[in-house]
C-alpha cells in the first residue's frame, strides 16, 4: 500500500463488501478511474477478498459423530457437584470445633487412658513381653484435630477447587 | 436451521428443547447437535491447527467438553456460538500444547475461482494466500476466514473471539490489508500487477 492511506483502503474494502451506498460508488468509480495506485491496490485487494470468498466448509471424517458419541458414553457419571464437597467440610469443621471444644475447656488434660497389652489373651510367650502404657486424651484430641484440618484441606483441594478450576479452563470463560 | 448467520427462533427452540433431553439423559440425542455443527467446528479447529487429524481431534475433544457442560449453557445465546467458542478455545490450547507447526499448505482448501488474476497459477495462489495468512495472529486469521464463510454474523465471530463487535469489524480490515501486504511481499509485486 505505498502512497494509499488506510482510509483509502477500507473504501476500497467497503466497495467488495459492498457497503457503499450508489452515490458512493459513483464518488469511488470517478476517483479509481484518475488514480493508478487506486487501482492496483483494488486488484490486490480482489484477490484476497475472491480467494477467502470460494473458501468452503471442511468436512470430518464419516465417523466423526460415532466416535464423539462413543467417547460420551464412556465419560464417568459421577459430574462436578460441589456441595458435596461443601457438605463433607461442614461435618468436618464440626468434628473440628468440638475437639476444639473439650481442649479449650481443659477435661481432656486430666484424661489418660491406660493399656495394659499384657492383659490381653494371646497365646505363646510373647504375652509377658509386651508393655503397657497410658495414651493422655489431650494428645490424641490434638492428633484427631491435626489430621482433621489435613483432610480438610485436601478435599478443599480434591472436590471443590481443581474440578472448579478445571471446569472453567474448559470453558475458558 | 438456516446456514447464515441468523438462526430461526423456532429451530433455536426446537434446538434447546433438544438440549434439554440430552440433560435429561437422552444422551443419543446429542448426534443431531454434533451432525447439525461438525462441520463448521472442524472447519474452525482446522483454520487454527492447520492439520486434519489434530483438528478432527480438537473438535471431537470440543463436542466431548460442551456435551459435559451442556447444563452450564445459559440458552441467552446459540448453541452454536457457544460450541464454536469452545471449539476454539480447545483448537488454541491444542495448538499451544502440541506445537503444531505444520505447513498449511495442503491441508487447507481454499477453492480458487479467480478469473482475472490468471498470472498465477490456481496452485501457486492457494499457497501464497495461505503462506500470507499464516503470518497473521490465530485470532486474525479466525476472523477473517470466519467473516468470509458467512455461517455466522460479524456480531457472533465478535462474541467467539471474545472481542466487542467494532473491534472485529476493524480487525477484519486490517487483517484484509495486511494480507494483501503480505502477498506483495511473497510475489515480490510484479506477479500481481502481470
Amino acid at each position: 500500500m505505498d502512497n494509499l492511506s488506510t482510509t483509502s483502503d477500507d473504501k476500497l474494502l467497503d466497495f467488495l463488501d459492498g457497503n457503499l451506498t450508489q452515490s458512493e460508488i459513483e464518488t469511488f468509480k470517478s476517483d479509481l478511474a484518475n488514480s493508478s495506485p487506486l487501482q492496483r491496490r483494488l486488484e490486490e485487494l480482489r484477490i484476497i477478498h475472491e480467494s477467502l470468498q470460494s473458501q468452503k466448509l471442511e468436512s470430518p471424517s464419516a465417523n466423526f459423530t460415532e466416535r464423539v458419541l462413543r467417547n460420551i458414553s464412556q465419560l464417568p457419571v459421577a459430574s462436578f457437584n460441589p456441595w458435596r464437597g461443601v457438605f463433607i467440610l461442614l461435618g468436618i469443621a464440626i468434628a473440628t470445633g468440638l475437639g476444639l471444644y473439650v481442649l479449650s475447656s481443659g477435661s481432656a488434660d486430666s484424661l489418660s487412658v491406660p493399656i495394659n497389652l499384657q492383659s490381653f489373651e494371646i497365646p505363646g510367650g510373647i504375652k509377658n513381653t509386651l508393655p503397657s502404657f497410658s495414651i493422655n486424651m489431650r494428645t490424641l484430641t490434638n492428633t484427631i484435630l491435626f489430621a482433621n484440618t489435613a483432610i480438610a484441606f485436601l478435599i478443599l483441594d480434591r472436590i471443590i477447587l481443581r474440578p472448579l478450576f478445571r471446569s472453567r479452563n474448559a470453558l475458558n470463560y | 436451521m438456516t446456514l447464515t448467520g441468523v438462526q430461526d427462533p423456532n429451530s433455536m427452540q426446537e434446538e434447546f428443547d433438544v438440549i434439554d433431553q440430552v440433560i435429561k439423559g437422552d444422551h443419543d440425542l446429542y448426534r443431531v447437535l454434533v451432525d447439525r455443527y461438525k462441520s463448521y467446528a472442524f472447519t474452525i479447529a482446522l483454520k487454527i491447527l492447520k492439520d486434519k487429524e489434530e483438528a478432527e481431534e480438537a473438535a471431537q475433544d470440543a463436542f466431548i467438553k460442551a456435551y459435559k457442560y451442556l447444563g452450564k449453557f445459559d440458552k441467552r445465546s446459540k448453541f452454536s456460538t457457544w460450541l464454536y467458542r469452545i471449539v476454539f478455545n480447545t483448537a488454541v490450547s491444542y495448538k499451544r500444547k502440541m506445537k503444531v507447526q505444520h505447513s498449511s499448505v495442503e491441508n487447507i482448501s481454499i477453492e480458487d475461482s479467480l478469473n482475472h488474476s490468471s498470472a498465477i497459477e490456481l496452485k501457486d495462489k492457494r499457497k501464497f494466500i495461505n503462506q500470507a495468512l499464516n503470518r497473521l495472529s490465530d485470532q486474525d486469521q479466525v476472523a477473517v476466514q470466519m467473516f468470509y464463510l458467512k455461517e455466522l454474523s460479524l456480531e457472533e465471530v465478535s462474541i467467539l473471539l471474545n472481542v466487542n463487535l467494532n473491534t472485529i469489524k476493524v480487525r477484519i480490515h486490517r487483517a484484509r490489508q495486511r494480507l494483501a501486504d503480505e502477498l506483495k511481499t511473497i510475489l515480490k509485486d510484479e506477479a500481481l500487477t502481470l
